[in-house]
Formats: C-alpha cells, sequence, structure tokens
C-alpha cells in the first residue's frame, strides 16, 4: 500500500497533461490507470484494464500533480502485475532486454540482420510488420563505431575520479556519446571509471517484466554503492538512466540502498555546471541556431536543463527552447506498430515548432528522443556532450 | 557562490507565473520552480477582483472597487489593501501577456460583468476571456445550451433552468450531440479533439439546424486549448450565431489556456522554469534570503538569486503544513498568522458563505509584499509573497481569488 494514495482528490489534473490521453481516447489516462486503479486493487479486484499498455511512461502526471501522488509509479507497478502472468510477444522480450539486443545486434553476422529491420527498404519493411515495429525503427542505426568504443578511448591522467553510467543506447548505439562524455570529464581533470554496468531496466519496466528489472537494479546498485562509498560521484548522459538511479530504484523496487547511491547521480551538463568546469564564453563561436529538446525524463528529475544554459552563452550561436512537450516515442514504445499512430499524434506539437523555428541543429540528451525528432524532421539531432567534446577540441588547437 | 539568477520564483501557480512573467519584462534573470501545475486547471477562465462581500446581507458587488473600499474600513489588513494601487496595470498586464499569446480577455470596464456558472446561474466576475463573454448576453432571448454526448462533467438542462430562472419568459432549449467517439471523454481530452476539423465538422452538422434562428448558443469551454481562437472563430462564423463558452467542471481548459499562454510568454522571455523541484529549505544572510534548496532525488540543490517571489500557495499546494497545532512555512520559517478569532475546524454548513477559517491563515506582509513579524517589523527585505499564501482573504466567498494573484504576482515581479 503506498502512503501516497490518499493524497490523490481525483482532481484530473494529471491527465490534462498526459500527452496519450490528449490523442488517444482509448487510454485510460493517469488517474484512473494510477490511483484510481491502486484504490480498485485493495479490494482484491483480479481485473486490469487493458490500456495499462498505451500508457507511455513519459511522467508527465507526475509532473502536473499538486499532490506530489506518484502516478506513473502506480500505473507501472499494476502494469507490471497485469503483464505478469502472460505471455508476451518476442518482439516486447526484444525491446525491454535491450542489453541482450544490443549484444546480439552488435555481433556479426546479426548486425547485418539488424539491417532487415532498422531501414526502410522493402525487407526492412517485411521484418518490420512481421515483428510488429513501427516504421520509426528505420531511424534505430548505430554509429558504427562498435560497442561501449568509449572504452578504449585514451584518457589523460586525471587527480580525481568519476563514475560513468553510459546506458544501453550509448553503449551500444551511440558510443560518440561516451567517447564525448569521457573526453568532457577529462577536460574538467576527471580519470573516468567505466564499471561493466548493466541496462538501468528502464524498458524492463515498461513493458512489464519488472522481476527482472528489479534484478538489474540490485546488480547496479552492487556496482555502484562501493564506488560511492569511496566518494566517486556517477555521470549519466542517458536522461531515462539518470532517472531510475536517482528516482526509480528506491521508489518502484523500495530497494534502499537506492537512496545512497541516488544523491551521487548527476547529468552530465549538471556535473558540468557544478564544477564551473567549462565557461561557455571561453570556447570557440558556433555561427548558426540550434534549437533544444528537453526529454520528459530529464525534467522528471527536477533536473534543470543544463545543457540548454551552457550552450545558450556560446558566441555567435542563437539557442532556442523548443519547448514541445513529449516527443511521443518514449522509449520502446513508439517502436511498437500499435503506438505508431498515438506517439506520432503526441510528437506534433513538437515537430510543428521544430519547423516553426527551423534549426541548424536539434540538441538533446535522450537517444530515443532523437530519433523520433529525425525521423519527424528530417534535421540533424546530437546529444550536446557530441558537440561540446567537439568545442573543447577545437578550443585547445 | 555566484548567483546565476536576479530573482528565483518559488510556485508555478497564477501569481508566480505572473510575478515571473514581470521580472521578467523588468530584464530580470529569472528562475522559476515548479512542483505540479499550481491552480491553473481549476481556474474557470475570468478574472475575480471581488464579487461578493461576506459581511454583507446582500453580497453581489457591481462595484469592486468601492466594495473593496468598503470592506477595507472594517478589515484594514485584508491583501487588497496593499494592491489597489496596482489593480489597473497588473490586469492591463495579465491582459497583454495572454492576448499576444492569442487568449484574447476583455477590456476590464471596471464594473463586474456576469458570466453563467457550471450551473448556470450568473456570477460576478472582472474580466473574462472573449469566448466566455459575450455583452449582453443576458438578454439573449433565444438561447440554445449544447451539451456533448462524450462529456459528462456539463449539464444543458441545469445551466438552461437556471438562465430561464433568472428571467422565465426568456425561451431556452437544450440540445445534445454526439461527436461520435468510442466512449465518455474529459474535458481536456475533448478539448484536445475540437481542435481537429473533422471533429469539428461533426459537431457543427449535428448542430446546426437547432442552432437555426437562435440569438446565443452557450456550450462547455471545451473548443480548443492553445489553438481555442482559431476554433472558436471558425465555430461562431460556421453557426452564423453569438457563442459563448461556459465554464466547467475541473481539468477546467479555461485555466490549461492561461496556463499555456503565461508559460509561452515567461519562456519567450528567457524564463528557465524548471519543473518537479519541491523547494523545502532557504538559507540567509545579512540581507536576507540568499538562497533556497530544494531535495531532488536524495541530493540538496541550492538555487542563490538577490530575490525571492514565494507563490508556493496555501495549504492544499504544500505551501504551509500543519504541525503541532499551529500552521508553518516550511521553505523559510516565516510567521503564519492566524485569524484573529481564532480557528473554527471544518465541520458546519460546508456552504454557509461566511467562508472557512483555515483560507485567512497565511503570512501578513507590509505594502511592499515583504512578509512582517508581530509587531510589523519586516522579516525580509527581498522576499515578496503572493497569491493565496497572504492572510486574511478567503477567495472562496469574496470571489477575489485570481485578482489577487494576478495583482500580488505583478507587484512581486515589480519590486523583486
Amino acid at each position: 500500500m503506498s502512503i501516497d494514495l490518499d493524497q490523490c482528490v481525483k482532481c484530473t489534473t494529471c491527465l490534462s497533461q498526459c500527452p496519450v490521453g490528449a490523442v488517444n481516447v482509448l487510454f485510460d489516462g493517469p488517474k484512473r490507470l494510477g490511483p484510481d486503479l491502486a484504490r480498485i486493487k485493495r479490494t482484491g479486484s483480479e481485473d486490469y484494464p487493458a490500456s495499462l499498455k498505451l500508457c507511455s511512461n513519459c511522467k508527465n502526471c507526475d509532473l502536473a500533480c499538486p499532490f506530489g501522488v506518484g502516478i506513473s509509479r502506480m500505473i507501472n507497478l499494476a502494469r507490471g502485475s497485469y503483464l505478469e502472468n502472460r505471455s508476451f510477444r518476442l518482439r516486447d522480450f526484444f525491446l525491454a532486454n535491450v542489453e541482450l539486443t544490443g549484444k546480439l545486434i552488435n555481433t556479426f553476422p546479426l548486425n547485418k540482420m539488424a539491417g532487415y529491420f532498422t531501414g526502410d527498404g522493402f525487407p526492412a519493411r517485411i521484418g518490420q510488420r512481421l515483428f510488429g515495429l513501427s516504421p520509426t525503427v528505420a531511424f534505430f542505426r548505430g554509429d558504427g563505431q562498435g560497442p561501449a568504443s568509449f572504452r578504449k578511448a585514451r584518457q589523460r591522467p586525471g587527480q580525481k575520479r568519476v563514475v560513468y553510467f553510459p546506458g544501453c543506447y550509448a553503449h551500444f548505439f551511440e558510443p560518440r556519446i561516451g567517447v564525448a562524455a569521457v573526453r568532457i570529464l577529462n577536460h574538467l581533470g576527471y580519470r573516468v571509471e567505466l564499471p561493466d554496468v548493466h541496462c538501468c531496466g528502464l524498458p524492463q519496466v515498461t513493458n512489464g517484466f519488472l522481476a527482472a528489472a528489479r534484478e538489474k537494479a540490485v546488480e547496479n546498485l552492487s556496482l555502484l554503492g562501493p564506488l560511492v562509498e569511496k566518494g566517486l560521484d556517477i555521470v549519466t548522459t542517458c536522461p531515462s538512466c539518470g532517472l531510475m538511479l536517482r528516482k526509480e530504484y528506491a521508489e518502484l523496487f523500495g530497494l534502499e540502498e537506492a537512496g545512497v547511491v541516488a544523491a551521487h547521480v548527476w547529468d552530465l551538463f549538471e556535473f558540468i555546471g557544478r564544477d564551473a568546469g567549462v565557461d561557455s564564453g571561453s570556447l570557440p563561436a558556433i555561427h548558426g541556431r540550434f534549437a533544444y529538446h528537453a526529454p520528459c525524463h530529464l525534467r522528471a528529475t527536477g533536473t534543470r536543463s543544463a545543457a540548454l544554459a551552457l550552450f545558450s552563452g556560446l558566441a555567435g550561436l542563437e539557442m532556442v527552447d523548443l519547448d514541445g512537450g513529449c516527443c511521443g516515442l518514449s522509449g520502446s514504445y513508439g517502436f511498437k506498430a500499435e503506438n505508431y499512430a498515438t506517439a506520432t499524434a503526441v510528437g506534433r506539437k513538437l515537430f510543428d515548432r521544430v519547423q516553426e523555428v527551423r534549426p541548424d541543429k536539434v540538441l538533446t540528451e535522450c537517444g530515443t528522443c532523437k530519433i523520433q525528432i529525425m525521423a519527424a524532421t528530417g534535421l540533424t539531432v546530437e546529444h550536446p556532450a557530441c558537440v561540446l567534446a567537439e568545442l573543447l577540441v577545437r578550443g585547445t588547437v | 557562490m555566484k548567483a546565476e539568477y536576479d530573482v528565483v520564483v518559488i510556485g508555478g501557480g497564477l501569481s508566480g507565473y505572473v510575478a515571473a512573467a514581470r521580472a521578467a519584462e523588468r530584464g530580470k534573470r529569472v528562475l522559476l520552480l515548479t512542483d505540479g501545475l499550481g491552480s491553473f486547471p481549476f481556474l474557470p477562465g475570468h478574472i475575480d477582483v471581488w464579487g461578493w462581500a461576506p459581511l454583507e446581507k446582500s453580497p453581489m458587488v457591481l462595484d469592486p472597487v468601492q466594495g473593496i473600499g468598503e470592506y477595507l474600513r472594517s478589515q484594514p489588513d485584508h491583501p487588497w489593501g496593499r494592491l489597489l494601487d496596482v489593480l489597473k496595470e497588473s490586469m492591463e498586464f495579465f491582459r497583454t501577456v495572454c492576448g499576444s499569446q492569442g487568449l484574447v480577455y476583455n477590456p476590464a470596464a471596471g464594473r463586474n460583468i456576469m458570466v453563467p456558472t457550471p450551473l448556470g446561474m450568473a456570477r460576478p466576475a472582472f474580466m473574462a476571456p472573449e469566448s466566455q463573454y459575450v455583452p449582453g448576453w443576458d438578454a439573449a432571448d433565444k438561447v440554445l445550451v449544447v451539451g456533448l454526448a462524450e462529456y459528462k462533467d456539463f449539464f444543458p438542462l441545469a445551466v438552461a433552468q437556471g438562465i430561464a430562472g433568472s428571467r422565465p419568459a426568456r425561451d431556452v432549449r437544450t440540445l445534445t450531440v454526439s461527436l461520435g467517439l468510442p466512449r465518455h471523454v474529459d474535458s481536456f481530452t475533448l478539448a484536445g479533439y475540437l481542435e481537429r476539423d473533422e471533429c469539428r465538422e461533426v459537431f457543427l452538422n449535428r448542430v446546426a439546424d437547432a442552432a437555426d434562428g437562435r440569438s446565443l448558443i452557450l456550450v462547455p469551454a471545451v473548443f480548443g486549448l492553445e489553438a481555442a481562437a482559431k476554433v472558436l472563430s471558425s465555430v461562431k462564423e460556421s453557426l452564423g450565431v453569438p457563442l459563448m463558452e461556459v465554464s466547467t467542471l475541473p481539468p477546467s481548459v479555461p485555466g490549461l489556456r492561461i496556463y499555456a499562454a503565461l508559460r509561452r510568454w515567461v519562456m519567450s522571455r528567457g524564463v528557465t522554469v524548471t519543473a518537479n523541484v519541491r523547494v523545502n529549505g532557504a538559507w540567509f544572510s545579512n540581507n536576507g534570503c540568499a538562497g533556497v534548496t530544494a531535495c531532488i532525488s536524495g541530493r540538496e540543490h541550492k538555487f542563490a538569486a538577490s530575490s525571492f517571489v514565494l507563490a508556493t500557495g496555501s495549504f492544499v499546494s504544500s505551501g504551509y503544513s500543519w504541525q503541532g497545532g499551529q500552521p508553518v512555512e516550511p521553505v523559510m520559517g516565516l510567521p503564519v498568522t492566524l485569524p484573529r478569532e481564532g480557528i473554527e475546524g471544518v465541520d458546519g454548513p460546508f456552504l454557509d458563505g461566511k467562508g472557512k477559517d483555515f483560507m485567512r491563515v497565511g503570512i501578513e506582509v507590509d505594502d511592499n509584499l515583504n512578509p512582517t513579524g508581530p509587531s510589523g517589523e519586516v522579516i525580509c527585505k527581498n522576499v515578496f509573497i503572493t497569491g493565496s499564501k497572504l492572510a486574511g482573504y478567503d477567495f472562496s466567498v469574496e470571489k477575489s481569488g485570481t485578482g489577487i494573484a494576478v495583482a500580488s504576482g505583478y507587484k512581486a515581479g515589480n519590486l523583486a
């Protein structure tokens, strides 16, 4: 029984900010699937509404609630119970177990086979249809560097030490984010520790594999706990991994040791800001207009858009905050064929904003937001770490 | 600690957003920390300044400034006593900001106008959005009230009876149309749907016949969110009859329109808005408050600035808590005053028109909205108190809440 259930006064404010509810009338919405359902469950009812699967776990309900009710937590737990003993699609298994999927895709010859799903050619479309994947998957392409290439990066010696938690996206699909993060942290005088961490578990949570997600949490905490005890901080470049480490391990799984680790987890740019290690005034100028999209999961951690602040101070650059709300993709959600229409409709406001601003480039911390924005607008989308790392290199030449 | 911001506004309700907007307009670097949506989903869209004189036998107020003046004679500590000087310019500021985002308010006439409640009775308001007020609407003789089959929180019959009750000879009809949606939906979802051309087409087709020859059509206030102006003008044009939106039960779409307009405006003026931050502490220097702190995911975050607007609301939004029989202000530990007569329980008649004592609990301020102590001394010169944090008023019986929020937010933004 959750202590915040009684704090819900059924005001429906959560629904008023739910991007899925706004475009999909079949979705029961956060109030009914969160607190209402949790109340019904206390009577011993075994029924679950099927629309639990339609929640994208974007967390905007939590952000809207005036009373601090953990709505998305209630939905995630209910979805876990709902899907626990049901048969699942093979697709959901692979989308949930990103660590496994990432390893498979990066292993010859499966990396070639992945081309049958990621691409917009004929074989890819057949593959997508067969597995129930949405056309957005076509934009899910690795950067070709090979998994965890940032491990090979030569580090400058540093007095201070810090832990980098790359997350599956940077680990398997876009390791250049990791390379950039290591370079930036080096620049700040840190030697970067790269423990063998696992998937944060978020894709498993949203696909209903709660027990497996909890295992990931326990494994990660047992790796990170001792490092934190030694006084090291943990830096993430993925907003969703950050959210898991900072909030969800404690709130979803009730893991006591999670609180200790959470207090030492930082978003990369938040960390840069704390150290005041990069003075945007001293960086080389960029000429043009960039737009920034704040990922929902970064906002959900209560983190200021530190990257936006840093880039806003760059000479020559016009930086626009898109403030377009949820992109719609929400991790694996929008990769499922049945969610494609919803995910696209949710992102409409953001896409319109991008068209209105007409930036040269969009910056966002989240890998899946990036894919969605690229798919919808055709623009270049980058993690701000990649841009900053490049500027630091240019700045020292 | 180097301050990144000139002003930190704590609380993202109506007064917090107005304070941030005004401070930003003055060129200040502003950080707005929010935790939830504040009061926006509960606002009916109209702005109230003074609708009811709670001490009078026939309490309806037509001239709010005069009404406030009379009330202040016996209750000099009422917040309006410190805000009347900015009443006019704050309302104009609010109107300009909203108007620039396509949310047009009729200019305030200075006298209260009458607007229909969700139950059809007319009630006084100071200023209303164009969509919710058609001048002379209460004199229209052939009225059609349209409900939507998919929307259960609006009762055309109740609205019709409320209107007819005020002048029985009037011809008031009702009509409930279906939009063809597969289930019941809430106001907010409906507003999103009505932004779609095809959905609006269904509505227009089903209302057209009944609308013919009517002099006024009343609909629930669900006709579009951010695109409301476009949605409403296209509906009005197609039907060829004056159309007016009636405010609904929460979540209130007109309130969310205000939220969207203010948010867009402050962000375009460079205000940093950070969500999900519950501020729970502060530190002080000789000059007053030096910064506020929030616990975010187990870590203390610090926000330094030269001045602070405390807009965290009252008990409902955790702006106050109740500890050991006393109200406590959790951010700065400012003294919170109980009504002079003490505080009675919340039992007894709920809607007796006298209000509830706990509503008047709050922080005493001076004319600059700085918090004051028991003998009237200013506690912090760089802290400004706004909205429902202010002591000595009960917006529910006075119909003064949104006006006090706008005026105090504006004044705080002026001084911060």
